[in-house]
């Protein structure tokens, strides 16, 4: 399976500003429910698994992506079954098994909304690197100590991870059976275990504390930034689109 | 330069001083090294120069710190960051950002410099560690020494006057270590800096003969120079290997043939064959990232194989849970913090064989022996976080023993530990070695290893390219041209 989070590359999604695609994602998340055409709202769809597919190749793989169409194939089914709204395209002799062009339309309407979401969702997190996501959005005037926050947390997780692998290691191998079937020491367990991981972040917190005062942080109320990440032509060309798309889409 | 006055600071609700009535002077350009044993007092020292005891209430301060003449608690923190640079203990800790130029910047960035003097100054710094290649890495991807150089340099990069280093080189391999101090020794030379270094391998500052400060119970014990402290300690009595080598029949404990161990399509370890038997005492060296965690791990069997097979006692791994093996093998890791669970020291020390579901009778009596043996009795009922590092450490092995486990793994447990204390730790060690047991120790530090371990194995790239006795070891890691890992290597190489 392969995790929901960036995966560094090289593709145009990639070279793209941060906030461009911030904006995409909140412009297009828009538009698709502006959308009442159901061939458009499948065509979005489907630049959108050829972009999924162009950023990495074995897309069913990517975790929760299969769930999401077959949540996407329920969404259809039920509109299709249960909207008898419009001109009837097909009765099969059953009362409750009426399709009509309503429901056909709506179903694929919904299904392909539903599925537009997840999916630039996922072009956006595989394709942005949260460090350069959190420093443009500071630049762009978020306090500092917000975007912070975030570059501190995401440099603490995967140590955090390791510290409690360690010690879920350490606690096994002192005959400590996690998959204790009493319930009189079950409620032991919690505390064995997260005592020495709080212990452990406690002290990391502190001597981040210390690295991060020794080195003025929070000193003055702004602070300057080595450049990151740039803006060119295809940042404007894909805000001049998003634009087009969303006065179609409100158009039609 | 700098002068401590009669200083003395005590923490909130501890009974004692942590600093007493330290009086000593820095000058300008000077190199000192602060040693002595773990807790007593020297990070405090640390944190007291760089500033940051006098920013909250941490406790009571008595004297005074005078640093060119004003005293140090009345200047504002940012003020003092930009004379004196503090790096911790573990480089991987006090990182705040994901990326190398992020990193560096970062101080100068919070000072509102303007861009193009912190592309300057950046620059600056990565050369003089030597690390202008890492410029475009992730924090994530270094190794252990080139962390280390990092950190360094997001310090200078504020081009402060004194630079102050808590064992810099603890979590580092041999050669990596020497590779830092000079680095150091080259941070004096062009830039005439105060380098201040708290360090337990004293060995391997020889060439720069700096001034040695040893502490004891928050108190200045000594000042010398390092070559006359050094010239002056009389040789360790070490154990007499063979005449109280384990003499039984040996029994074979451990079995692994062609054992490989890949993670997310990189192979870690491979074709590894090795027999084990009773009575060993086995010093496992290689450089960081050799593979020497993952082989004590896959010994646990906390790993899966991807090839070969690991025989204990005469029964596959596979074929047993962990908490079957767990009887019959333990493991010590690096941090004391991650392996203390319950709330008295004595709940503690007897945790494993109560898990274990041992009548109290077979581990009460050895449990006891153990404690007074550690020094720990009279603290039985206390929580085990009031421990000093050292003593933790020492709980540590007291919980491994009580149950006597026939394997002892150990990863690192010496990092952080003054010599007395490594002593002690081995010394218990080669005692369960010599009742049959069988003690399997990462570690980099030969010097003092080398004396208590019967056979050495080295590992290289997860290639085990040296499995030989103890006697022989020397010998054949000059001819695989590995002069770092020697015992004696740094103090030949100033004589």
């Amino acid at each position: 399976m392969i995790k929901i989070q960036y995966s560094p590359g090289n593709t145009f999604l990639h070279k793209l500003h941060p906030l461009t695609k911030l904006l995409w994602l909140l412009g297009f998340s828009i538009a698709v429910f502006l959308v009442q055409n159901a061939w458009l709202s499948i065509t979005i769809t489907l630049v959108l698994i050829s972009l999924l597919f162009y950023l990495e190749k074995s897309v069913l793989r990517i975790r929760g992506f299969r769930l999401a169409l077959f949540t996407s194939l329920f969404l259809f089914l039920l509109q299709l079954i249960f909207n008898n709204n419009g001109p009837i395209l097909l009765n099969l002799d059953v009362q409750w098994l009426t399709i009509t062009r309503q429901g056909l339309s709506n179903g694929l309407i919904i299904a392909s909304r539903f599925l537009s979401i997840i999916l630039v969702s996922y072009l956006f997190v595989l394709s942005t690197s949260p460090n350069v996501l959190s420093y443009a959005l500071m630049r762009i005037g978020i306090p500092y100590r917000f975007g912070f926050i975030l570059i501190t947390a995401l440099r603490l997780a995967p140590i955090l991870e390791d510290d409690a692998r360690t010690i879920y290691r350490a606690q096994i191998s002192r005959g400590v059976n996690i998959d204790t079937k009493c319930i009189s020491k079950l409620w032991l367990l919690p505390r064995q275990y997260f005592t020495p991981v709080l212990v452990s972040a406690l002290a990391k917190v502190d001597a981040l504390n210390f690295s991060m005062e020794g080195r003025c942080f929070g000193k003055f109320p702004n602070r300057t930034y080595l450049n990151h990440a740039k803006t060119g032509l295809k940042d404007i060309a894909a805000i001049c689109l998003l634009t087009i798309l969303l006065v179609f889409c409100i158009l039609y | 330069m700098i002068r401590f006055i009669d200083f003395t600071f005590r923490y909130h609700g501890k009974n004692h001083d942590t600093l007493s009535n330290i009086n000593f002077e820095i000058k300008k350009g000077e190199m000192i090294v602060i040693a002595g044993p773990s807790g007593c007092g020297k990070s405090t020292l640390a944190l007291a120069l760089a500033g940051f005891l006098f920013q909250q209430d941490f406790g009571l301060v008595m004297g005074s710190i005078e640093f060119e003449g004003k005293d140090i608690s009345k200047i504002p923190l940012f003020e003092m960051a930009d004379k004196v640079g503090l790096v911790q203990q573990n480089p991987e800790n006090q990182f705040c950002t994901l990326t190398v130029i992020d990193e560096l910047a970062f101080g100068l960035e919070n000072r509102c410099l303007p861009i193009s003097e912190i592309h300057q100054r950046t620059q600056w710094a990565l050369e003089v560690v030597d690390g202008q290649n890492l410029v475009h890495r992730e924090i994530s991807s270094l190794s252990g020494g080139e962390k280390q150089k990092i950190a360094i340099a997001s310090m200078l990069a504020a081009k402060p006057e004194v630079l102050i280093l808590d064992e810099p080189t603890s979590n580092l391999d041999p050669q990596a270590s020497q590779n830092l101090f000079v680095v150091i020794q080259n941070l004096r030379e062009i830039l005439e800096l105060t380098v201040i270094i708290i360090e337990h391998k004293l060995k391997q500052l020889l060439p720069y003969n700096p001034r040695l400060i040893i502490m004891n119970h928050g108190n200045i014990a000594e000042q010398i120079p390092l070559r006359t402290y050094l010239s002056s300690k009389r040789p360790r009595q070490t154990p007499q290997t063979d005449a109280h080598e384990y003499q039984h029949e040996s029994l074979k404990v451990i079995h692994v043939s062609d054992f490989s161990i890949a993670y997310a399509n990189k192979e870690i370890l491979s074709g590894i064959d090795l027999t084990i038997k009773e009575g060993e005492f086995i010093s496992l060296m290689g450089k960081n990232g050799a593979g020497k965690s993952t082989l004590l791990l896959s010994l646990m069997g906390l790993l899966p194989l991807s090839h070969g097979s690991i025989t204990l006692l005469g029964c596959d791994l596979k074929t047993q849970s962990v908490s079957e093996i767990a009887k019959k093998v333990s493991i010590v890791f690096q941090n004391p913090d991650h392996q203390i669970f319950t709330d008295t020291i004595w709940h503690e020390a007897t945790f494993a064989p109560h898990n274990f579901g041992l009548l109290p009778s077979q581990y009460e009596a050895k449990t006891q022996r153990l404690l007074d043996a550690c020094g720990l009795t009279l603290f039985k009922d206390i929580h085990p976080n009031k421990l000093s590092y050292g003593e933790k450490r020492r709980l540590n092995l007291v919980s491994i023993l009580s149950y006597n486990p026939k394997v002892i793994l150990l990863d690192e447990i010496l990092i952080g530990q003054d010599e007395d204390n490594a002593y002690f730790l081995l010394n218990l060690l080669k005692e369960h070695s010599q009742c049959g047991g069988v003690v399997i120790m990462a570690h980099h530090q030969p010097d003092l290893v080398n004396a208590f371990s019967t056979r050495t194995l080295f590992l290289d790239k997860g290639r085990l390219i040296l499995d030989c006795p103890q006697a022989l070891t020397e010998g054949r890691l000059l001819e695989l041209d590995q002069p770092y890992f020697l015992a004696e290597a740094l103090s030949l190489e100033s004589a």
